[in-house]
Formats: C-alpha cells, sequence, structure tokens
C-alpha cells in the first residue's frame, strides 16, 4: 500500500514540478492578480483624476416660459453658494488664504448660511444696485466680486460646484440649427427647450444631445427645475418648501446586520432587564460590506475556472503521454489506477499552487501593513477598513473550497482522463469533451439566480446533481445546515469514487488502444470490457 | 537480487489474447530459459508485442496464464523488470539525468542510488556531458540510448525489449548489443523483438517465431537452423525433384533451384538422386539462415494489419 502511495507522490511531484516550472506557469499564475491589482489601482486613480480634472462641458438653453431659465440659474448658483458656504465653516481657515475668504468663515460661525447664500445671491444677481451700507451688505459686495473673479480657486476649495463640471452658454437667442451645429462639432453637451407652459406640464420641454447615454447633464438640470416648479406650485398653495418638503419626506429603512451579543446582554435579555445597556446590536451594511456578500459567486468562479482549466490539461497531457508511448514504459511500472491518481494530484497541487500564489499576491498588502498601503494609494483606505477581506477569507468559505475543489477536479478529472485515454490525438479529445463542457457551463449559467436563492428549489435540486454540485456548495454553503451538507458531501464523495471507477475501466483499456475511433458506444464497450 | 529458483524466467501456458474478434494471440505456449537472450521474431502484427505487454504486465491474457520470475501475477515481480516499448517517448522538458532516476525511484530505488547509478550508465553510454541537458536536446539516437538507461537504472533481472535496435547507427547497436550481452553475463534474461534476423541470430540464444498470434517455430537457434539448404543449378525443369524423399520445398527461378532439406535426412543421398535425374552444372549446400527461415514461414503468409494495441 505505501509502495502504492509513494508511485503515486512521485508521479504527482514530477508533473507538479514539470508545469511549475515553466515561464509560461508563471506568467498565467501572476497575470491574473497583477491584471486584478493594476484594474484596481487605474480604477482608483482614475476615479481621483476624474474628481479632480473634469472638463467643463456646456450647455444652453432656449426658454419660451417667462423666465424659468432665469430662475433655475439662481436656483443653481444658490445651490452653488451653499455648498461653497458648508465647506468654508468646516474648513478652518490657513495664513494664506484670501481675506474675503477668513471674513465668510467669521461670519458663518456669527449667521446662518441660509441668510448669507440670501443675502450673497442678492448681490451677485445684481451687482449693480445700491445696497444700504451695513457690515453684512459690504461683505456681501465684496464676496460676490470675489465670487464672479476666482471660479478656479472655489473649484479648488468646493469641488463638487457645478461649473465644475458645467458651464450655461448665455449668448442670447441662439437659433436650433446654430446649436445643431455646435453638438455637431462637440463645442455643446446639449440644449434644453423650456416649453412655455413649463410650470403646468413639461410634456414639450427637450433636451437635445448626440450622447444620448450620457444623461448626467439632464438629470443634474432636471433636478434644479424641478425644484423652481416645486417652488412655484409651493407659493401657489401657500405652503412654504420646508412644510412641503416635510410633507413628500419618504420613509427608508437603511439595510443593518445584526451583531452577535455577548453572554451578559443575552442574561439580561432573558431576566427582562436593561437587555442592551446602551450595546449597539446591529451595524449598518456598508456598500464594500455589501459586495463580500458576493465572495461566493467569485470563489465558484475561481474553482469553475480550475477544474476546467486543470482537468482539460489533464486530458491533453493523458493524449500526449499516450502519443509518444511514455505511458507504456510507466504501466509496465505502475497500475493505471496509480497513473491516473499520480496525474490528477500533480494537476491539482500545480492548481493549489496558483491559488496559494494568488492568495498571497492578494493578501501582500495586507501583510505590508495597511498604513503603507493607504499612504501609497488613499484611496484603498475605505476598502481595507471595510472587512470585505474578512468576508473573502472567511474560513468557512476557504475550506468548503478546498474541499469542494478536491471532489470537483477529481469529478472531471478522472472524466477527462478517461476520455483522453481512448483518443489519440488532442482534436479528437476536444471533440469528446464538449458535451461534458456543456453539462458544466450549466452552474456558471445559474450561478446568479442561485445567488439570489440559496436555499430556494433550483439551488436544491442542483446541489444533489453531482457535476453541478462543487459548484452550487461554493454559492450556497454559509446558507446550508449542517446535516444537509454531510449528505451532499458525502454523495458527491460517493459518485466521485465512482466516476474514478468507471475511469479506470476506460483507462485500462483505452489508454492501449491504437488509432481506434472513440465513441460512446465504443467507451460502453470498453466500461464493459467486451474489448 | 535474483529471487527466481526455476530455471524460466517466464512461461506462457496456453496464453490467449483477444481484442474484440481480433485473435493477438492464439494459445502461445513457450518457456524462456533464465540467463538467455530470447528473440521474438515475426512478421508486422504477429502479436509480439502483444505477448511482451502481457509479459510486463500491462495487457492481461484473456485466457491462459503467464508466470514471470516465477509469480502468477507480473505485478509482484514489475521492479525486477525492464521494459523498452518499440515506440519510445521520453519528457522533453526533464533533464536527462532526471528523467533516468525518476525510473529507478518509480521501481524502488532510493534517490541517491538512483542518481549514482543514472551517472554511472551515462558514463557507459557516453552521455555524460548531455547529463544535465534537457532531453529535447536530445538526437533521435540519443535519447533511444536514454530510454535504454532508464530501463536498465534499477539493475532488472529480466528486461524485455521491444525492437531496441531500431533507429540506432551502427556504434550504438554495438553499445547497445553489448549491454545485452553483459545483463546476460549477470545471470539476467533478455527478451527482445527484432526485425533483423542476422541481429537476431547472433545475438539470441533462442528465438520464437511468431505468425498470427501462434509460435510457428520455437527453441534455440542451433535447432531451429538445423537442417539444410541445397542450391542446384540444372538443366531441367522443377518436375525433376518430384517425390524425392527429405526435400521439405522447392523453389527454382529459371535454372537454379533451392531445395529445403529435412535436417534427419542425408543430404549426399539426395545429390546422388539429384545427379541420376538431371545434368547438375553447380550446387552448393549450407545451413538454413534464419532469415530463409523466416521468410520460408512466413513467406506466404498475409501480412495482418490491424488497428488494436498490437504493433
Amino acid at each position: 500500500m505505501l509502495d502504492r502511495l509513494y508511485s503515486v507522490w512521485l508521479i504527482a511531484q514530477r508533473d507538479w514540478f514539470e508545469a511549475t516550472t515553466t515561464k509560461m506557469f508563471w506568467l498565467s499564475a501572476l497575470l491574473m492578480p497583477v491584471v486584478t491589482f493594476a484594474l484596481a489601482i487605474f480604477g482608483m486613480v482614475a476615479a481621483t483624476i476624474a474628481s479632480t480634472s473634469v472638463s467643463v462641458g456646456s450647455y444652453y438653453v432656449i426658454d419660451h416660459s417667462d423666465g424659468l431659465a432665469q430662475e433655475i440659474r439662481n436656483e443653481i448658483l444658490r445651490s452653488d453658494l451653499t455648498n461653497f458656504m458648508f465647506v468654508l465653516a468646516d474648513r478652518d481657515p490657513r495664513s494664506d488664504d484670501e481675506e474675503i475668504l477668513r471674513d465668510v468663515h467669521e461670519a458663518t460661525q456669527t449667521s446662518t448660511i441660509p441668510v448669507l447664500v440670501g443675502s450673497f445671491v442678492e448681490h451677485l444677481q445684481h451687482p449693480q444696485r445700491d445696497f444700504t451700507t451695513t457690515s453684512g451688505d459690504s461683505l456681501a459686495k465684496r464676496f460676490s466680486v470675489w465670487w464672479s473673479n476666482n471660479k478656479d480657486r472655489i473649484i479648488e476649495l468646493a469641488p463638487n460646484v457645478s461649473f465644475a463640471q458645467y458651464e450655461e452658454i448665455l449668448t442670447p437667442n441662439l437659433s436650433e440649427q446654430e446649436l445643431i451645429s455646435l453638438l455637431k462639432d462637440e463645442e455643446i453637451l446639449g440644449y434644453f427647450i423650456i416649453p412655455e407652459t413649463f410650470v403646468s406640464s413639461s410634456e414639450n420641454a427637450k433636451f437635445v444631445t448626440e450622447k444620448i447615454l450620457k444623461q448626467d447633464l439632464a438629470n443634474w438640470y432636471e433636478r434644479f427645475a424641478t425644484r423652481v416648479i416645486q417652488n412655484k406650485k409651493f407659493a401657489e398653495s401657500n405652503i412654504s418648501r420646508e412644510t412641503a418638503m416635510w410633507l413628500l419626506q419618504r420613509a427608508s429603512f437603511r439595510t443593518s446586520r445584526a451583531i452577535a451579543s455577548s453572554r451578559d446582554s443575552r442574561t439580561d435579555s432573558t431576566a427582562g432587564t436593561a437587555s442592551s445597556a446602551g450595546e449597539e446590536t446591529t451595524k449598518e451594511v456598508t456598500a464594500w460590506e455589501a459586495a463580500g456578500e458576493f465572495a461566493p459567486i467569485v470563489y465558484q468562479y475561481i474553482l469553475w475556472f480550475l477544474v476546467f482549466i486543470g482537468a482539460t490539461v489533464l486530458m491533453t497531457n493523458t493524449v500526449e503521454e499516450k502519443s509518444t508511448k511514455l505511458v507504456e514504459v510507466l504501466l509496465s511500472d505502475l497500475d493505471p489506477v496509480e497513473l491516473m491518481d499520480g496525474k490528477l494530484l500533480g494537476s491539482a497541487l500545480t492548481l493549489l499552487t496558483v491559488v496559494g500564489l494568488w492568495i498571497f499576491l492578494i493578501s501582500l498588502p495586507v501583510m505590508m501593513g495597511s498604513g503603507a498601503v493607504i499612504a501609497f494609494l488613499p484611496q484603498a483606505e475605505e476598502f481595507l477598513e471595510s472587512g470585505v477581506l474578512n468576508s473573502i477569507f472567511n474560513p468557512l468559505h476557504v475550506i468548503n473550497f478546498v474541499i469542494f475543489f478536491v471532489l470537483g477536479f477529481s469529478f472531471y478529472g478522472y472524466s477527462l482522463s478517461a476520455l483522453g485515454s481512448v483518443c489519440s490525438n488532442i482534436r479528437e479529445a476536444q471533440m469528446m469533451a464538449t458535451p461534458i463542457n456543456l453539462i458544466a457551463i450549466v452552474p456558471l449559467i445559474l450561478m446568479f439566480p442561485i445567488a439570489l436563492d440559496k436555499t430556494g428549489p433550483l439551488a436544491t435540486i442542483m446541489s444533489y446533481i453531482p457535476p453541478f454540485t462543487p459548484f452550487v456548495m461554493m454559492n450556497v454553503v454559509a446558507e446550508i445546515d449542517w446535516l444537509n451538507y454531510v449528505i451532499i458531501f458525502t454523495w458527491m464523495s460517493a459518485c466521485t469514487l465512482g466516476v474514478r471507477w468507471l475511469a479506470k475501466q476506460v483507462y485500462t483499456k483505452g489508454i492501449l488502444l491504437e488509432n481506434k475511433p472513440a465513441g460512446i458506444k465504443g467507451l460502453v464497450r470498453l466500461v464493459g470490457g467486451s474489448s | 537480487m535474483n529471487t527466481n529458483n526455476s530455471s524460466h524466467s517466464v512461461t506462457f501456458e496456453k496464453t490467449r489474447k483477444k481484442f474484440g474478434t481480433l485473435v493477438a494471440l492464439d494459445k502461445l505456449s513457450l518457456q524462456i530459459p533464465r540467463g538467455s537472450v530470447y528473440g521474438f521474431i515475426g512478421p508486422n502484427g504477429a502479436g509480439k508485442t502483444t505477448a511482451m505487454r502481457i509479459l510486463v504486465g500491462i495487457s492481461k491474457p484473456t485466457s491462459g496464464s503467464i508466470k514471470v520470475l516465477d509469480a502468477d501475477d507480473v505485478t509482484d515481480v514489475r521492479h525486477l523488470i525492464g521494459y523498452l516499448p518499440e515506440e519510445k517517448g521520453l519528457y522533453k522538458r526533464m533533464r536527462v539525468v532526471d528523467y533516468i532516476v525518476y525510473f529507478g525511484r518509480l521501481n524502488g530505488m532510493r534517490k541517491r542510488d538512483a542518481v549514482a547509478k543514472a551517472k554511472a550508465l551515462l558514463s557507459e553510454f557516453q552521455l555524460t556531458d548531455w547529463e544535465k541537458e534537457k532531453c529535447q536536446a536530445l538526437s533521435k539516437g540519443m535519447g533511444q540510448k536514454v530510454q535504454l538507461m532508464a530501463t536498465l537504472v534499477h539493475d532488472p533481472i529480466l528486461m524485455v525489449l521491444d525492437e531496441p535496435f531500431s533507429g540506432l547507427d551502427p556504434v550504438n547497436v554495438e553499445v547497445v548489443r553489448s549491454i545485452i550481452l553483459d545483463k546476460v553475463k549477470e545471470n539476467s534474461t533478455v527478451i527482445l523483438s527484432t526485425h533483423i534476423m542476422e541481429q537476431a541470430e547472433s545475438l539470441c540464444d533462442a528465438v520464437v517465431l511468431i505468425n498470427k498470434g501462434k509460435a510457428v517455430l520455437e527453441g534455440p537457434i542451433d535447432e531451429i537452423r538445423k537442417g539444410d539448404v541445397v542450391s542446384v543449378d540444372h538443366d531441367g525443369d522443377i518436375s525433376v525433384f518430384d517425390g524425392l524423399q527429405g526435400v521439405v520445398s522447392v523453389k527454382q527461378v529459371g535454372r537454379a533451384a533451392t531445395l529445403q532439406v529435412d535436417p534427419e535426412y542425408d543430404v549426399h543421398t539426395l545429390l546422388k538422386t539429384i545427379f541420376e535425374r538431371t545434368r547438375v552444372t553447380q550446387f552448393n549446400s549450407n545451413s538454413a539462415s534464419l532469415h530463409e527461415i523466416f521468410i520460408r514461414e512466413v513467406g506466404g503468409s498475409e501480412v495482418v494489419s490491424q488497428t488494436t494495441p498490437d504493433a
């Protein structure tokens, strides 16, 4: 028995060594995490660049109403000023700040922002008007002059102001022909047409653009237009905006998860005394945590990828060794089943080496210390502190992955090895493997429906069908009870042993066949032992 | 190392192998003496490779039995057998020395011993300079030598070599011959198949001629070659030889006739009778070569072409 195991180990060791000492292995093993990292970093950097250097898109408004465009402009200005005031209020003045900024900051500490904004809007809308010279008016006048002449500085301090992204062309009376020409030349993003009856109905309102999928400008402008119209309607109904907004306020539930309570709090709870004593029992789910819920799908995809790459390589190796007659020498020293087991183990070790490399490279930033990573890439802070890595490296997923990788790879590895043994060349083997490959795509297609209902009938049925079991179990493991898990594991193990037995029958006879046309009937005959 | 006590290394006993409807080996019965070079000869598809595969345990007989090194189950004595198949493949990306060591270890050798033996073999085969090269760098002849080394590395006491000389240049043929003879001196048994009758004749102690799965002739070379071949140039036609006692077969091309004579029959008496029947211009008497015996036994038979495992 030990001799047999030693032979299996020698075969596995050789195959593993040969596979892992090629440039192609390292290239393909490193490619995935490197590309993933590169994409992640690129995404974060691109997002940062996009947020700091957005190119300004122009638009035009044709107004057939009674001055609604101007009111919308005022609303946008009000929004920008409010945004800017909040930034200044929260920001400690610096020594190199302009005097007006220090003064406005001071004003935000003594006056309310809406009042300041109201005053500034007045001055900005009517720069020539002679206001009474109170200290507030003096500040508003100085600020309105500064505001009109320091757009870049405003954007630097408050990147979310509207003119950081959009700019209205104020040239009067441009015709639609001229605007279409500007659109074609990509001089403007689009233009709005406000109909005469816009307040009562927006039926004839239009946004004309060449980029119909880029709706951010339309959505942004629509928001201010809606607010202006709502204000008009509230005024006509003698309802203040604040009242109206309070009436229209939507109810919302924030998705949270329960936090496991301590023994003491459970005791208290049972006793009916101050059960939680200020202790939080739930925690709001962040976007990263929600993303972590997709970890099983990632595992399932990786499992599928590894099983099929590995099993196909195994089949190819079998065909190659058969065609070079190496297998004949090996079979004079070993049983076919030892050879099959050894090659399967070698491939499995190779694939696990790949996974180990991936895990190492992905964990490297964490091992380096999150501080170092954040220093290098500040955008990663939210990701690293979100706990999403805990979801990915959850021991339940990792152990389940190893168990079903072994079973799944054995199931498909034995099947494809047996197919390879009856084929004379790679092409023939690929043709023979097509039905198996088609079957294997099914769990990939059903990955998302199963993820959305992990205890539903689809997931339950699929988890008991051996070719699908490993992949489905990766998806549903967190939701399945232990008894079911043990039953499915036992069933899958029995089926894998059954496949190994069948594969042995085919392999033992098939590996020595020469030029014998492979086919389903031929396989059945081989298993039946009639050859 | 030698564990068998019997005087025979291998005994086939009515061994039969069928592939579907095709009988690749038909009740083969023979005994291969220990410490001899034994040849399997026969046309392509005769059943030589099938017999060899059964002998090394790759294939199982459909019926009958085989005893190898006194074991009823070949797998029990695998580590005492060295097998070189007809078509020789190598792990191309493996280093030469590693390849030889690998097969040594598969046969139960410790790594250290396998490395030492591999290096000794490489030196013997004058391939020491290639020790660390990858197998893909080897020429065909070198590759075959490496294959042979992998067969020898664990010091087998039974070597089964399927067409060991095919593709080798004359120098390497001599190297392999001397290796085979050295193994026999060590009381190992070497079973080989070959198409080159001269080689079988000069190397083998005994042969079996297999045709269509059956043993047509079997025994020591001297026994098989016993019996003369008489060449006669004469003025008559082939009917001159009708009814001649002791003549097994006659062939005549033009005026030259070749007569296969029964080993038990006296050639002088035969020649005297021929002289009485026709005018002889020239005659010659020799022992039959293995080549002639092969042609005689197989020549008229249809060469089997098949798509089953037997090559």
